[in-house]
């Protein structure tokens, strides 16, 4: 039995989604005609086009007995996602520095061998850094640090 | 001569201080980013956008345009150097050149590499300034009908040019299609998609996007597993070919050149599928097919001339049209757009300092990386090993900063964010990025051009057939899809672009 842990059946299922919901969106906006196509007409006949998409993908790899699993492996794709929304969230307030220290720190979590010290080491080495790269020669507009 | 008298006034822009220590500094970070395993011309140029925002028009898009080929050649040091292509269009490389490395030819293959790439951007950067300023006169006469078929084909032909499975491709330009929907509709100035967040108004940041998706997503899938510390590096000896080294390569590198030009133009894998063929046909035509894989000579200097000419090539359709043939022209336009230049068919007539510029700039930063890189090799050597776990961090670090920068906004990071994990996700679905992005940067446009053909035309969606170039492009669309259906085309496309990891 196929699931979706499939590679085709999984990819047939996103494009289903994001195309039912973009749908949905999109009826909320006036279609037009053809003569005078609105704001609705693109985005509407794009869905209706990604959830026939969605279907056949599914529809296709649902036929063929042969599956094609794919593991996913959550430590990476979790860490590095946080480090650059940490240094997101500490940019605007609190400057670059703290920034890329914090986002440093979290990112490196997605590789679990680094060692405590390295990653201390790293994370003030790359701030220092980049404070030297991007606002001292280039002199980008972001505050070095401000609590 | 016209040619002569554009590319005199190429070459005086060039060839000022400024811009030659601009496009020598392209070219050496781009070949230090290409060296680095994983990340190709487009991290590339997303990462050091911000260098250019200090610059000039010109001495921008001369940089910019250094990284590019700076980063495709430092993609094929380390193919040949350790078997690990520095990006995607060197796949091919690693074939023979890293053979030739193991037989102890490794400075051989190196030196191979150089001429050949510097042979390709020459001939290149002549077929551009031949070829880009009628292209520019034929698209003055582009009317909305025009605009749009010619998307509709560029974005098919990245379809049928992307790897893997065909309807996914389909899939994920619709997909990009719709992404180009969010933000204010160009038409009414009604917000779509934005779901009431102010900064969606202006749609989503192009370099954030393509960060997350090749940056990232690259990033954490290389994580998934052990990355091990130092690589082996075959030691490089001798760098010069002999007289018969070059003499085998001077066919295989014409060849590969006027294959790579002719298909760079191309929208999608451009580069990409130019070394593929370009290696394809000389393994053909060769009197002795079964030495390709061993340690061929030709082996390395027919794609690597290929892919060379590919990427210059690929400027056309951007200098000409503002259309972009490849997420990296897409970045290149929005490296435009903020210096406040319009890409389109008014850019050589209104900026030709910058198009001739830019053009000259091609063949005078080939001539560097000829003479640079081969001294170089030792330093990109070193650069190799340092290990993953100090290299990975660096470049998020400079992904956040760069896409920070470009936008002033902490919601473009985060845009950044949600697309690497897209990019991972899409990466364990076998789902190529490319028709996306291209998909992306096309809607909005596409969109605008269907209303006004669709207006003139009052309605009558054979507009778009009764104009015989809008015709003639649709036509060739549909036979770029049929082609896909065909059995011998399907096996060759196959070899081509789905075995290729």
């Amino acid at each position: 039995m196929k699931h979706i842990y499939d590679k085709d059946v999984a990819a047939g299922l996103m494009f289903l989604v994001i195309g039912l919901f973009s749908l949905m969106l999109s009826v909320q906006f006036d279609f037009g005609s053809t003569a005078r196509p609105g704001p609705g007409f693109f985005p509407t006949v794009l869905s209706v086009l990604l959830t026939i998409i969605g279907l056949g993908v599914a529809g296709i790899s649902l036929r063929s007995p042969i599956v094609h699993y794919t593991q996913f492996v959550w430590r990476p794709f979790v860490f590095i996602t946080l480090g650059v929304i940490t240094f997101a969230l500490i940019i605007g307030t609190f400057g670059l520095m703290p920034a890329v220290f914090a986002a440093t720190l979290i990112a490196s979590l997605a590789k679990p061998d680094f060692g405590i010290l390295p990653r201390f080491v790293t994370a003030l080495f790359l701030a220092a850094f980049s404070a030297f790269l991007f606002i001292l020669c280039l002199g980008l507009p972001i505050a070095l640090w401000s609590f | 001569m016209e040619l002569i008298n554009n590319l005199g006034l190429g070459f005086t822009t060039v060839l000022t201080f400024q811009n030659l220590v601009y496009s020598f500094f392209g070219v050496l970070l781009g070949t230090l980013i290409g060296v680095l395993p994983g990340l190709g011309p487009l991290v590339a140029i997303a990462v050091l956008l911000p260098f250019t925002f200090v610059l000039d028009p010109v001495s921008s898009m001369i940089m910019l345009a250094g990284i590019f080929y700076g980063a495709q050649y430092g993609g094929s040091t380390t193919a040949i150097l350790i078997n690990l292509p520095g990006e995607a269009s060197s796949i091919v490389t690693t074939l023979d050149g890293h053979e030739m490395a193991k037989q102890g030819n490794a400075g051989k293959a190196l030196a191979t590499a150089a001429i050949a790439s510097f042979f390709a951007g020459c001939v290149a950067t002549v077929i551009i300034g031949v070829f880009a300023p009628p292209l520019a006169k034929l698209a003055f006469q582009f009317g909305p009908a025009e605009y749009f078929s010619l998307m509709v084909c560029g974005l098919i032909v990245s379809v049928v040019l992307a790897s893997g499975s065909l309807i996914k491709a389909l899939g994920m330009m619709v997909l990009g299609l719709l992404l180009g929907i969010i933000g204010t509709d160009g038409q009414t100035g009604i917000q779509r998609f934005t779901f009431g967040v102010p900064e969606l108004a202006d749609g989503l940041n192009v370099a954030a996007i393509a960060m997350g998706l090749f940056g990232l997503g690259e990033i954490i899938r290389n994580l998934e597993g052990p990355t091990g510390g130092a690589m082996q590096v075959s030691k490089v000896t001798s760098l010069m070919p002999t007289r018969a080294d070059l003499k085998a390569i001077f066919a295989p590198m014409v060849r590969g050149t006027f294959l790579g030009s002719l298909l760079g133009v191309l929208p999608g894998g451009g580069a990409l599928l130019a070394s593929f063929s370009a290696y394809a046909l000389e393994k053909k035509i060769s009197p002795t097919p079964e030495k390709f894989g061993k340690g061929a000579i030709q082996g390395v200097a027919a794609p690597e001339a290929a892919n060379n000419a590919g990427a210059q090539t690929s400027f056309i359709p951007m200098l000409t049209l503002g259309i972009p043939s490849n997420p990296v022209m897409a970045l290149m336009i929005s490296a435009l757009v903020i210096q406040g230049i319009e890409p389109g068919p008014a850019v050589i007539t209104q900026h030709p300092e910058l198009f001739w510029g830019v053009i000259a700039s091609m063949w005078v930063g080939n001539l560097m990386l000829l003479v640079l890189n081969l001294p170089l090799v030792g330093l990109w050597v070193k650069l190799v090993s340092i290990p993953y776990k100090y290299l990975f961090p660096t470049v998020i670090v400079f992904a956040c900063i760069g896409v920070y920068s470009i936008s002033n906004s902490a919601i473009a990071v985060v845009t950044m964010a949600g697309f690497g994990m897209f990019g991972y996700v899409l990466r364990k679905l076998e789902c190529e990025a490319a028709p996306m992005i291209l998909g992306f940067i096309l809607g909005p446009m596409m969109e605008g051009h269907m209303q006004r053909a669709l207006l003139i035309g009052r309605g009558d969606p054979t507009v778009f057939l009764r104009e015989p170039i809008s015709a003639g492009l649709l036509i060739l669309a549909a036979t770029a899809l049929a082609l896909v259906l065909l059995p011998s085309f399907r096996r060759t496309r196959k070899l081509a672009l789905v075995d290729d990891d």
